[in-house]
């Protein structure tokens, strides 16, 4: 193993960034570290926009941990439990949205962790994001994006934005654009980014993904994003 | 891995690493990346700050990540309900030239970090005044040469 010892080195006027590589162990410098204990592949994560929860996969439902220590504080637990393809906080941190796999998106309300309702959509593991207003969210659901008021999913608009479903959603900060990436089974390896007050493709956008794109972020000053897959 | 231009759809870097899932730190000025590796690269122009095996020779199951709102601590998530809190390491940024100084900057979130100096590879680093939270720091430029690194301190 190597350690990589980032320094700034000024050697006359001529300015470099180096890095020295020495022999040592180059391993995250770990705060806290538990296991929820499951039987799942997947384990999607969330942080509060407080800072002062994060939820992850639980034994039987969402586990909530304090970030500071890792304490776990809230278990909230699912009839039917499986794993999560996204987890999200709203960004006024009201509410936590949960899509697992078995098509179901959850809804709790963090003032108290209770959940508030629950939907079917049409695919597993449905990506879920909010809107920067906290007012509603998009989802996956098989071939269609939807945008759903909440609490009661009331729907906004609907789009065809894949041919089976949707690997990946993401939402631009200002919340006018949304990215997508589509399931590996179609070998659809483009991004596609849409207008989310009209749904109109705005780009679709070839990859090197070999299969699918499965995973998309924003930067946050939202002028860029990177795109990603397993395989 | 590949990074975009959100206003016209142009590919600014492509990265060799296979991922389940990316993130840029709350200051947009790092990115991280989970798949078999965890990797932290520079957003400006790419450069690989820091990359962590994550048990790691197999894609089998997908890993997520995220950042605290403050850049301090990001949390991976894995299966089997593996998840770690772990410090956002330091990383470098180019620096700038302040008259005849220069102005150091580095990011890893709220926290608090060390600046040391040597003005050869050999000696050992000496701090330069103390434990501060700022992200960056004016120092003057030493002839002949003159090494900087910025701690993180617990």
């Amino acid at each position: 193993m190597k350690m990589k010892i980032p320094f700034f080195a000024l050697l006359g006027t001529t300015l470099l960034l180096a890095t020295l590589t020495v022999k040592g162990q180059s391993a995250p410098n770990i705060i806290w570290q538990r296991t929820a204990t499951n039987i799942f592949a997947n384990d999607a994560v969330a942080v509060s926009p407080n800072g002062q929860s994060v939820a992850s996969q639980g034994t039987n439902g969402v586990q909530v941990w304090r970030v500071s220590d890792g304490v776990p504080t809230h278990a909230l637990s699912l009839s039917g439990s499986s794993w999560f393809g996204a987890l999200a906080f709203s960004p006024s941190g009201g509410y936590l949205v949960g899509g697992d796999g078995n098509s179901n998106i959850s809804l709790w309300q963090t003032t108290n962790w209770t959940l508030v309702s629950g939907m079917v959509t049409r695919q597993q593991g449905p990506p879920v994001v909010f809107l920067p207003d906290s007012s509603a969210i998009a989802i996956g659901s098989g071939t269609n994006i939807e945008i759903r008021t909440l609490p009661k999913y009331g729907l906004v608009r609907s789009w065809k934005a894949a041919n089976i479903q949707i690997a990946a959603l993401a939402i631009s900060p200002d919340g006018t654009k949304l990215a997508s990436g589509s399931d590996y089974r179609n070998l659809d390896s483009t991004v596609k980014i849409w207008e989310v007050a009209t749904g109109n493709l705005l780009r679709s956008i070839p990859t090197a993904q070999t299969y699918n794109v499965g995973c998309i972020a924003f930067s946050p000053d939202g002028t860029k994003f990177a795109t990603g897959a397993n395989s | 891995m590949q990074l975009w231009r959100t206003a016209d759809g142009a590919l600014l870097k492509t990265f060799p690493e296979t991922v389940s899932y990316i993130a840029f730190s709350p200051d947009g000025t790092t990115l991280l990346a989970a798949g078999t590796n965890i990797v932290w690269r520079r957003v400006s122009d790419g450069a690989l700050i820091e990359s962590y095996e994550d048990n790691g020779s197999t894609n089998h199951y997908n890993r997520y990540i995220a950042f605290t709102p403050d850049g301090h601590t990001f949390l991976r998530a894995r299966a089997v309900g593996e998840i770690f809190a772990a410090r956002v390491p330091v990383a470098l940024h180019p620096f700038t030239r302040n008259g005849p100084g220069l102005t150091l900057h580095w990011s890893g979130g709220a926290g608090t970090y060390q600046l040391q100096q040597k003005t050869n590879l050999t000696a050992p680093w000496q701090d330069i005044g103390g434990v501060i939270t700022n992200l960056s720091a004016e120092v003057t430029n030493q002839f002949p040469s003159s090494f900087y690194r910025v701690i993180s301190m617990p």
